[in-house]
């Protein structure tokens, strides 16, 4: 299930042309020491999109379900896919980064900026998998019940809301909706310093613990969504 | 055996519910042949749905080998093809065959082997099977669908519309794919609206109308109904003929050409009819016997 994500995903050329786009631009903030600037979240919603939907419109879901396989398989399958595309793409940009900074080393005159360590791409690029890895199961959880890109779309509307919430609750002198909104965006969609733990600081902080619960409850959720929905197909 | 008791099914929500199936209760005896025919919107699609576990009935209970549909040791046996065939374009026929071998839990080694194989009994070379699906024409797709559905050889083969869009070649080649499962004993569910290839390979029929199933019509075995008959004749002793058959008791209608209609015959009675002009020295130029499945589609007079 993982190699056939990876070839539905790697045989698009509209995906692997954005995909790398994105690499080349995200080698400067790269470099800079900024991490992937969003970029990352933008790569992986580019290659979670439509991660189930776009099989169940398609009819291929069916014919794969006409297998012996548990439905839980074919998820898994889909987000190890999802995963190992991510990676390849963060490696890309790590790629990109250093080839870039090493020509500009060689061209530029005036003194050489310092180059990352292997090291440091390293904590930036496990931060950004462990992220995500995330936002993955989110896409993922949305595509077991909605059609198209809806999924994504759910994501980016929630990313929204939330943020909205605490900051209308604000405006609005509200604390309960400004509470609300924060919990929401916490417990839902919890972001964590990855930096800090991955150098082995507030490993089992709240944050750590958050994203484990978020992570775990996504899972759970698409999986017991997927294995009672229905599909049909074609018209009579 | 396939056991369909009272299954009912209804599509939508609050006021805008279809009932696609209405208590349909049927069984598919081990190594039969049905055919499901009836109009669109009859729920076949939906029936067929049910039976491989993509839907749940509402009510009602389906069975197979007494297990339930989605049952894995029946999936490990089950070969399905769709009407809308839902690949992934972007992959190769071989690709695209190993995928589906190695789903069903075929032996690794055996892949190249077995997906050449499958591919030849429907009319696909090597050099088809190198070039990516989206290259390949309806027909080619409705091949491909069918070796994809008769991998590893399936004793359950679920088969919608498999011939639509193909040419009288592939026609041909889907049909002597159903009957070369149907001789190795699979159970074979097809749903069709072409006729005269259900006739062709079907051991029986169900109509189905509006989710309920109005008729059924046997058409091999000894439960077989009559069927009708055409006898083709010189068109100048067409009136002799038609005189001859009604004094032997048939029901007969002349047609233009020398055809002449017997209505309800069995195979032994056209073998009569054959023998009645024969005896009288009016040659037969043609005779020919098939299920009335059209008429099933029309309204029975009130």
């Amino acid at each position: 299930m993982a190699r056939r994500f990876l070839r539905q995903k790697l045989g698009s050329a509209g995906t692997v042309i954005a995909l790398a786009l994105m690499a080349v631009i995200a080698a400067l903030p790269l470099n800079a020491g900024q991490g992937f600037a969003g970029l990352d979240t933008l790569a992986m919603l580019v290659l979670a999109a439509g991660c189930v939907s776009r099989d169940a419109a398609s009819g291929a879901l069916q014919m794969i379900l006409s297998r012996p396989i548990r439905r839980v398989e074919y998820l898994a399958g889909r987000y190890v896919g999802l995963l190992v595309s991510f990676v390849l793409f963060l490696a890309l940009s790590v790629l990109v980064a250093v080839t870039l900074g090493q020509i500009v080393a060689r061209i530029a005159p005036g003194p050489v900026p310092g180059t990352r360590s292997a090291a440091d791409f390293g904590t930036i690029c496990a931060g950004a998998l462990l992220q995500g890895a995330l936002l993955a199961v989110i896409v993922l959880f949305f595509s077991t019940f909605l059609r198209g890109w809806g999924d994504v779309l759910a994501v980016a509307v929630f990313a929204i809301l939330f943020g909205s919430l605490r900051s209308l609750g604000q405006a609005l002198r509200l604390p309960a909706m400004a509470r609300a909104g924060e919990l929401a965006r916490d417990n839902l969609s919890p972001s964590v310093s990855w930096e800090t733990v991955l150098h082995g600081q507030k490993i089992l902080g709240e944050p750590t613990g958050r994203y484990i619960l978020a992570l775990v409850l996504y899972g759970t959720l698409a999986a017991v969504i997927f294995s009672r929905r229905e599909f049909s197909y074609g018209q009579d | 055996m396939i056991v369909i008791h009272g299954v009912s099914k209804t599509y939508g929500a609050l006021g805008r519910k279809t009932k696609a199936l209405d208590g349909v209760s049927l069984e598919v005896r081990r190594g039969e042949t049905l055919g499901l025919i009836g109009p669109n919107g009859a729920g076949k699609t939906t029936l067929l749905s049910c039976l491989l576990g993509f839907l749940r009935p509402d009510t009602g209970a389906i069975s197979i080998d007494g297990l339930a549909p989605d049952d894995l040791t029946i999936r490990a046996r089950t070969g399905y093809m769709p009407e809308r065939l839902g690949f992934d374009r972007e992959l190769t026929g071989n690709a695209f065959l190993a995928h589906h071998w190695r789903l069903a839990g075929g032996d690794p080694a055996a892949t190249a082997g077995q997906t050449r194989a499958a591919a030849n009994r429907v009319g696909l070379d090597s050099g088809v099977l190198r070039r990516k699906l989206r290259t390949y024409s309806r027909g080619m797709l409705q091949r491909i669908g069918v070796a994809q559905a008769t991998l590893g050889n399936p004793s359950l083969l679920f088969l919608d519309e498999p011939a639509s869009g193909t040419d009288p070649l592939g026609v041909a080649v889907v049909r002597e794919r159903i009957l070369e499962a149907k001789a190795r004993g699979a159970t074979i569910v097809l749903n069709s609206h072409q006729l005269p290839e259900v006739e062709k390979v079907c051991d029986r029929v169900v109509f189905l109308e509006r989710g309920r199933l109005s008729r059924e019509e046997t058409l091999r075995g000894e439960t077989a109904g009559p069927r009708k008959a055409i006898l083709r004749t010189l068109p100048e002793l067409a009136g002799e003929a038609t005189a001859l058959l009604s004094a032997a008791g048939f029901a007969v209608r002349g047609e233009a050409g020398g055809l002449l209609h017997l209505a309800a015959a069995r195979d032994e009675d056209v073998a009569h009819a054959v023998r009645t002009l024969a005896m009288a020295d009016v040659p037969v130029f043609e005779a020919r016997s098939s299920a009335d499945l059209e008429e099933l589609f029309r309204p029975p007079p009130s």
